[in-house]
């Protein structure tokens, strides 16, 4: 390493962000959006993006009251000792389980798309042992290796899609505007799950350079990647249009299959999407892994971190290896992000920063005087 | 020295994981270029012929070819079926991503259970690349595949060439992908196939299958698919319009081609109008004649060019509307981007609105100047 004081930066804080909070939005969300909304499946990804900015100041707010703090630390200090345990072993089970079931149907559709003859656990293992790797290094192993994988697939695949900008019909964008907005507002509030990633805000401000800008660079960050998955939904409406995309299980990768690129010597272009996905996964799970180990090794108060990273990753290995179905895990997803993920997406964080109010504790971290909580050095 | 040691492990491991399952060796692997499916009828036995076009060898070409082009041919009661019968004869896996065009012959358009076992077995099968050309055979579909056309022995890369060079299809036939051609079912269960025709031994393509509720409802000639096609923008451009004037046929070369079409009420009635603008070049008249020379000879010229588009447009809208009774268009779906207060009173019984819809074809023709028609 160039460097080891495992702080980030804030470039490399927005592209971990990028990459553990969109990719799966990418592949799964203009589908998802045309269901509900047809040709206008576009307004939903405005609006969820809208929520996940909310979601994103209002768990900055949280995490920046004791910015060096960990989360149980901080945790600790605004609602007690019992609630601050409580909330991170919950935290964590949210973490390892989601991990497992996300890992689980990534190697499902990975084997029903790519390596069709390849054991799922065998795809399970090979995307731990280098996520468990990368979080077993610490956080800024992990955001060198976001800084390098953002940028090798995401500039490819924006110029993908710049080209298949000149392959659509716009005229399926039409009629505009005609989907109630009820119908928008309850596929907004039923598709937020897929920014399930952003409670990693509550923890990873003890590891950012300049705290005092966390806050404004994860805005950012969630901006950049809201507007760019509206675009891509709205390209991949164009192409299809809302009957033909509802109908079609990868919209996005067989978007991106079609596309004719002069010169293309590229067997299977939908690879490139493919591979964001993957390395968008890799992130999430190593994301998953270094944040489980950090909550493990806070709980316990003992131990090293690559040894509690490990336990994560036989825990999640485990998780994804149970004999369940698709539809089963969808259902295990859809009630673990509509319970523990709503709760630390929006409860957790409100609790957090009005109790921290109320006792007098402003950002920055500045405890009031005589404060009971604080334990002595 | 321990994080090496530890490095150099999971290398090895990473190595006995992921593709290593999957892989086919390229010795192993015969990659055709073209899939024609013929049709034996719904009943028992084998409903289904599949052939295929695969690149042979010198030596092989002595076999079963005379030029480069092999041919494999299996019966099954299925598409599966026969594609693995296909890979058993050939002790290779055949690979399919690489075909340029699948043929389907009339007999599978006619019956619906074969058509729609097909367009599932094709949509099912992982390989099948999206972007490939479909096409409908009316005298057999294996014969297309058997046709060497000249300078091309394999008959999918000819057919694919010819869609490249745009000016030798347009006005004459229209690509149909397999994506498109899945997309358009699922809406309306409704589709236009090309024809191709195997002919004097070359490949011809002329003419289309006209698909409604899953089988063949009819075809379209040579000039009811121009007629088809001066309603689409671009589609014409490049072809040749001869009209008859003072006794001599002269031919324009459309240059660009936009078409528009609009929807209103009359009455109870939907009217729908189609305007299409053309701008070409007169290709030929007579040496040393001075008719387009003058400004009068072209606007009577354009007239005619117009008169005769307008009622290619009409004929074929005719023909879908009375004799084939199905949008081939896919106007309800132009209504519903475009007119949706209107969409949402007819959409529901749409054959019917369809059929009695009033088709209202303007064209504006524009000749352009040529050095030899400059004025004396």
């Amino acid at each position: 390493m160039l460097s080891a004081n495992e702080k980030i930066t804030t470039r490399q804080f927005q592209i971990l962000i990028l990459l553990e909070t969109f990719g799966t939005g990418v592949i799964i969300l203009p589908r998802r959006a045309a269901e509900y909304a047809a040709q206008d499946g576009w307004l939903i990804v405005a609006g969820l993006t809208a929520l996940a900015l909310l979601i994103g100041a209002l768990l900055t707010s949280a995490a920046r009251i004791f910015p060096s703090a960990s989360f149980i630390t901080y945790t600790r200090r605004i609602l007690t000792r019992p609630v601050a345990y409580a909330a991170g072993i919950c935290l964590l089970f949210k973490l390892l389980v989601g991990a497992g079931l996300e890992l689980r149907l990534f190697a499902d559709i990975t084997r029903q798309t790519i390596l069709k003859n390849t054991p799922m656990p065998a795809v399970c293992a090979l995307m731990l042992l280098t996520a468990a790797y990368a979080a077993a290094r610490g956080m800024e192993t992990r955001a060198r290796v976001g800084e390098i994988l953002g940028y090798l697939v995401v500039l490819p695949l924006l110029l993908f899609f710049v080209i298949a900008f000149f392959d659509i019909d716009l005229s399926n964008l039409q009629p505009l505007l005609i989907t109630p907005p009820g119908r928008i507002v309850s596929g907004t509030l039923r598709l937020g799950y897929i920014f399930t990633g952003l409670e990693s805000l509550l923890l990873v401000f003890p590891y950012l350079n300049h705290t005092r800008e966390g806050r404004r660079s994860a805005l950012r960050a969630i901006a950049l990647g809201g507007l760019l998955i509206v675009l891509i939904t709205l390209i991949t409406i164009a192409k299809f249009g809302p009957d033909d995309l509802a109908a079609q299980p990868w919209p996005v990768l067989r978007m991106m299959d079609m596309l004719n690129i002069p010169g293309s010597f590229i067997e299977r272009q939908d690879a490139l999407v493919f591979s964001f996905w993957i390395i968008s996964l890799f992130m999430v799970m190593n994301a998953a892994l270094f944040y489980g180990a950090v909550l493990f090794k806070d709980l316990c108060r003992r131990g090293r971190h690559d040894v509690f990273t490990v336990i994560s990753a036989v825990i999640v290995l485990g998780l994804a290896c149970l004999p369940l179905e698709p539809a089963f895990i969808y259902r295990l997803l859809d009630g673990l992000y509509g319970t523990f993920g709503v709760f630390y997406l929006l409860f957790f964080p409100l609790v957090l920063w009005i109790t921290a109010r109320l006792r007098g504790f402003t950002s920055g971290g500045e405890p009031p005087m005589n404060d009971p909580t604080e334990e002595p050095a | 020295m321990k994080n090496h040691y530890f490095i150099l492990c999971l290398l090895l491991i990473s190595g006995l994981l992921t593709g290593c399952w999957d892989r086919v060796e390229i010795e192993n692997r015969i990659f055709a270029t073209a899939v024609a499916v013929d049709g034996n009828g719904a009943g028992e036995g084998d409903r289904y012929t599949l052939t295929v076009a695969v690149p042979t060898s010198a030596k092989d070409s002595g076999k079963d070819t005379a030029g480069g082009a092999g041919i494999k041919k299996a019966s099954g009661a299925t598409l599966t079926e026969a594609l693995q019968k296909l890979d058993a004869q050939t002790g290779k896996k055949i690979y399919l991503g690489q075909a340029k065009m699948i043929v389907l012959d009339e007999a599978v358009c006619k019956e619906e259970t074969l058509f729609r076992g097909v367009m599932d077995a094709l949509d099912r099968h992982a390989d099948i690349d999206r972007k490939v050309l479909v096409l409908a055979a009316k005298n057999g579909a294996a014969g297309i595949l058997e046709t060497q056309p000249p300078d091309e022995s394999l008959p999918g890369l000819f057919v694919a060439a010819i869609y490249r060079q745009k000016s030798k299809a347009m006005g004459i036939t229209f690509r149909r992908d397999f994506e498109k051609l899945c997309a358009e079912l699922r809406a309306t269960g409704s589709t236009m196939i090309p024809v191709v025709e195997a002919k004097d031994d070359t490949i011809k393509l002329a003419g289309a299958l006209a698909i409604r509720d899953y089988q063949q409802a009819g075809s379209l000639d040579d000039t009811e698919t121009r007629g088809y096609l001066w309603g689409q923008s671009g589609a014409c451009e490049g072809s040749v319009l001869t009209v008859e004037a003072d006794g001599v046929n002269v031919p324009l070369t459309v240059e660009k081609h936009k078409a528009k079409v609009s929807f209103y009420e009359a009455g109870e009635r939907l009217r729908c109008l189609v305007e299409v603008r053309l701008t070409g070049q007169v290709g030929e008249h007579l040496f040393n004649d001075h008719f387009l020379n003058e400004n009068s000879g072209r606007e009577a010229l354009a007239r005619s060019y117009a008169e005769s588009v307008a009622d290619e447009i009409t004929r074929t809208a005719g023909k879908m509307q009375l004799e084939l009774r199905m949008d081939g268009y896919g106007w309800q779906d132009t209504l519903r981007k475009k007119q949706y207060t209107l969409y949402k009173k007819y959409a529901p019984d749409w054959t019917r609105a369809f059929s009695e819809m009033e088709i209202i074809p303007r064209v504006t023709v524009t000749i352009l100047e040529s050095e030899s028609d400059t004025p004396l």
